[in-house]
């Protein structure tokens, strides 16, 4: 009998135990920067797939992940960019995502981030389930920490469901140099742990989990994962402090509420088919004086000022003030509050039908930010033609960075809808061809142009340029299918004299011709020249800009191996407004830098 | 009388353990001959001189090697900086291991399928230029691809580094040295800033490659000039012929020591004709004995 009762002892032991799958990043489906070239693998984002590599040294390695930009420099660069909405943007900013997929789908339970290099950006981890709805797992804001290594283990609110994809934000402005990511583990069980047994999975959890990598110079000696992230909850590294936790507790809850709200409000218009049209300006209140009285000392104020103050909401905001009476309905639903509208930072949550929602509002839009939004064919070529077609006959500024359903036919539908366009961000939308980028040749008032990462040909873009003569920033970083980028800087130089900025990074055939005809844009303020590695040997071409581009302020040469003092020395002559320049990787002295 | 069936059962439940543990092994053997062509390979090596170098991982000395693996091919390569460069301050260690590392990367990020030999140095040499901190110096190159579909090995050799692939006794395919002129092999090199026009560059287009069909239980024996310089390839071959067919990683690794001895042994041996004196007296300097150098031996068996 004794036996009989030890084995259904170990059997109950097996079923209550929680097995943890460790696994590596399998592919990196998505990101929105990186540091290296296309063609390369050095500093670019697939480096985060696998084990570690370089964990637990800390520097600046070619093997790791790193992202385009740091710091404020290229917020506050004559090309930086300002957000439309910037009160959708909350306390916690973002400006760069990976999206990373792993081989098994599993009910998280940690992430561990392998920092090797100015740690502490990551600010939001997101779980995707496989029916394609996105969770926030942990959110918080950029840290400040000690210059080492360090894997950074977030904690993890439960979800109910499996995910292997995960989209990590980083916030990386307040960093002083590049972060770098070595890799991603995502720990994790096949079964979602009951909520009372999470204690029995945290005591379970040491045995476990064992960390496989043994070298731990730096943490002197843990080796289980647990243990490290008691250990950096102890160092304070990531301050919880309980204001911190409620604000961001309900910042979630809103995130969640989000697009049930959206729903809902749909859900009052279907119910009201006959409903009249939107009022289009607030001169003409449309509610009935009873109505207003609902809205205590606010029916006092006129509409105008009402809606001024609304203007300080952020999207999430005005959505739950059109739940509290029908005046408020109707004010926060005001198309004059809807001229910029940025969804970036909702991007999780924007799809066909919310899309559907907003459109009534969007009559006197003019500037659409919707990045990152719709990937994993959340919204279809079609839905965003359909959507344009209702409200794009105003638009002056769209960015469409690292939108997966923008496609040759969505160009062409851009290039006739909009013919006020002046700034078209389209950051890796490597799906766009040349006959896509041909369109827009019929826009006559273009001034800012992203094409990172995009795959736009010599011919194409040189045909852009002759018939954009106002174009003020040009962004042609990593574009690799540009067969000879001097010719292009030749356009650049006779067509499109007022050009203010010009990202040139990585741009392998640039030579010195380019570079010589650069000196007769005169308004160039900006120029990153950065990563021309046909350009090693720049000889006297760089004093063209520095004679003839006075306005300098910001300059871009890493990379150029033969760089040398008297190269510089024009700059330092005739630039008087320089603020930043990046020598890296070049033969200068100290001596220059500190003048 | 319950405690009979009990035990019974248990003992029962214990035995049907037994089987399905012994099934489980036996079908796990059976995946593992059933696994495509690959190498087996062992390395040894030895630095010129061991009182000034750091022993690093994949090094010896200014030496550099790899092995690496995905689903559709076997890679091994070695790399030899050129020394010339201590001079200049430059560590010609770094270059020839970043070279190294950089390929090995490439074949296990997986994402270039079927990537010849040639394009691998390529991209490797190309990779150097994108890292951020300058890698300077120069090296010699050649690596080694087994492709696992078709069977062939295809080569890729800039400089004096080489290999040798032996059938039952018979040198069956080699490397044909790359010189510009005597003691100067064809080499990959980054050189410092303002002396471009002095030193000599090959392109990594240069590399003389070949493909051959290979057969279950060929050796490879891929090794830098220190070991052919010093080796000659009679007494290779008789080394390499004792390892036709070997499966054995530990049998391998002992060939390997003994060839890399060898080498180091001839190399400090100032009485021995070694093949870089003939070659010397060829070019009409009079020279005896071994050649002092940086050994890598990385010798492979093929496994089909």
């Amino acid at each position: 009998m004794v036996d009989v009762l030890a084995l259904i002892d170990t059997i109950t032991k097996e079923d209550n135990e929680v097995v943890f799958i460790e696994q590596f990043v399998s592919d990196v489906r998505d990101f929105s920067s990186q540091y290296g070239s296309d063609i390369s693998i050095s500093y670019t984002a697939y480096n985060l797939a696998g084990k570690p590599s370089k964990y637990p040294d800390y520097g600046d390695y070619p093997q790791a992940f790193v992202m385009r930009t740091y710091g404020r420099w290229w917020k506050e660069a004559p090309s930086g960019v300002r957000e439309f909405m910037p009160q959708n943007q909350g306390s916690i900013i973002s400006q760069d995502f990976i999206d990373v997929t792993f081989e098994q789908a599993v009910y998280p339970f940690q992430v561990n981030i392998y920092e090797i290099y100015n740690p502490g950006a990551l600010v939001r981890v997101w779980a995707r389930s496989l029916q394609g709805k996105w969770a926030l797992l942990w959110e918080g804001a950029a840290q400040a920490t000690r210059p080492m290594s360090r894997i950074f283990s977030p904690p993890l609110r439960t979800i109910q469901f499996p995910t292997n994809l995960l989209r990590l934000e980083f916030d990386h402005s307040n960093l002083e140099y590049y972060t770098e990511l070595d890799a991603v583990c995502l720990v994790g069980t096949y079964k979602p742990f009951p909520e009372n047994n999470l204690g029995t999975c945290h005591t379970l959890q040491n045995p476990v989990v064992r960390s496989r990598n043994g070298s731990s110079s730096n943490f002197s000696g843990l080796v289980t994962v647990g243990d490290i992230t008691n250990r950096v909850q102890e160092m304070n590294i990531h301050q919880f402090s309980p204001q911190v936790d409620i604000s961001n507790s309900i910042s979630s809850f809103l995130d969640h509420e989000f697009p049930n709200l959206l729903r809902q409000i749909e859900d009052m218009q279907r119910a009201i088919p006959n409903r009249p049209a939107l009022p289009m300006s607030s001169s003409q209140p449309p509610e009935l004086p009873s109505h207003s009285a609902n809205s205590g000392a606010f029916s006092n104020l006129p509409d105008e000022s009402i809606l001024h103050i609304l203007g300080y909401l952020d999207l999430k905001d005005l959505c739950r003030c059109a739940q509290v009476n029908r005046h408020f309905r109707s004010l926060s639903q005001d198309p004059h509050l809807y001229i910029e509208l940025g969804l970036r930072k909702f991007w999780h949550c924007v799809n066909p039908i919310s899309l559907q929602c907003l459109l009534p509002r969007l009559t006197y839009i003019q500037k659409l930010d919707m990045s990152w939004c719709g990937n994993y064919r959340d919204i279809s070529p079609d839905d965003f033609i359909e959507f344009l077609e209702a409200c794009g006959k105003n638009l002056s500024h769209l960015r469409l960075n690292c939108c997966k359903f923008v496609t040759d036919s969505s160009i062409e539908k851009i290039a006739s809808l909009c013919p006020k366009l002046e700034e078209l961000a389209l950051q890796n939308n490597t799906k766009v061809t040349s006959r896509g980028f041909f369109c827009l040749t019929s826009l006559r008032g273009l001034e800012r142009l992203d094409f990172y990462r995009t795959s736009i040909t010599k011919e194409a873009l040189i045909a852009i340029l002759k018939s954009s003569p106002l174009l003020k920033h040009l962004n042609l970083g990593s574009c690799m299918h540009i067969s000879s980028m001097d010719e292009v800087v030749l356009t650049l130089s006779k067509h499109n004299s007022e050009l203010v900025s010009l990202d040139l990074w990585k741009s392998y055939t640039l030579t010195s011709v380019g570079v010589n005809a650069l000196g007769k844009c005169s308004r160039l303020e900006e120029v990153d020249l950065g990563w021309c590695l046909s350009l090693s040997t720049p000889g006297l071409s760089l004093n063209s800009i520095a004679y003839g581009c006075p306005k300098m302020k910001k300059i871009f040469l890493a990379s150029m191996r033969c760089l040398a003092d008297y190269h510089l020395e024009p700059f330092l002559k005739n630039c008087s407004l320089l603020e930043q320049v990046d020598v890296l990787g070049c033969s200068v002295t100290a001596d220059i830098i500190s003048r | 009388m319950h405690s009979i069936v009990y035990t019974g059962r248990l003992l029962s439940r214990a035995i049907w353990n037994g089987i399905t543990n012994y099934t489980t092994s036996s079908t796990e053997a059976q995946v593992c001959r059933k696994r495509e062509p690959h190498l087996v390979h062992a390395v040894c090596g030895f630095p010129k001189d061991f009182t000034h170098t750091i022993l690093k991982k994949g090094q010896f000395g200014d030496d550099a090697w790899f092995h690496a693996l995905n689903k559709a091919s076997d890679v091994i390569g070695v790399a030899d900086g050129v020394g010339g460069w201590r001079n200049y301050g430059i560590d010609p260690g770094e270059f020839s291991s970043f070279l190294m590392k950089t390929c090995e990367r490439l074949v296990c990020s997986g994402r270039l399928k079927n990537m010849l030999p040639a394009t691998l140095l390529a991209r490797s040499y190309y990779e150097l230029l994108e890292s951020k901190r300058p890698i300077l110096g120069s090296s010699t190159a050649c690596v080694i691809v087994l492709n696992r579909e078709n069977c062939q090995v295809y080569t890729a050799n800039i400089g004096d580094s080489g290999f040798v692939i032996v059938r039952h006794g018979e040198v069956v395919h080699r490397s044909e040295e790359q010189q510009h002129y005597f003691n100067t092999p064809f080499q990959l090199s980054l050189p410092p800033p303002g002396r471009s026009g002095l030193v000599l560059s090959d392109s990594p287009d240069a590399a003389d490659t070949s493909s051959f069909p290979v057969e279950d239980g060929d050796v490879i024996l891929l090794a830098t000039d220190g070991v052919f310089d010093n080796v000659p390839q009679q007494l290779l071959v008789t080394e390499m012929t004792k390892l036709q067919g070997e499966r054995d990683p530990c049998k391998i690794q002992g060939v390997a020591n003994a060839i890399a001895w060898m080498a180091r042994n001839l190399a400090f041996d100032s009485t021995f004709m070694s093949p870089f004196a003939e070659s010397a007296r060829h070019n009409g300097i009079e020279a005896v004995g071994g050649k002092p150098d940086d050994i890598t031996v990385l010798l492979a068996t093929v496994a089909i």
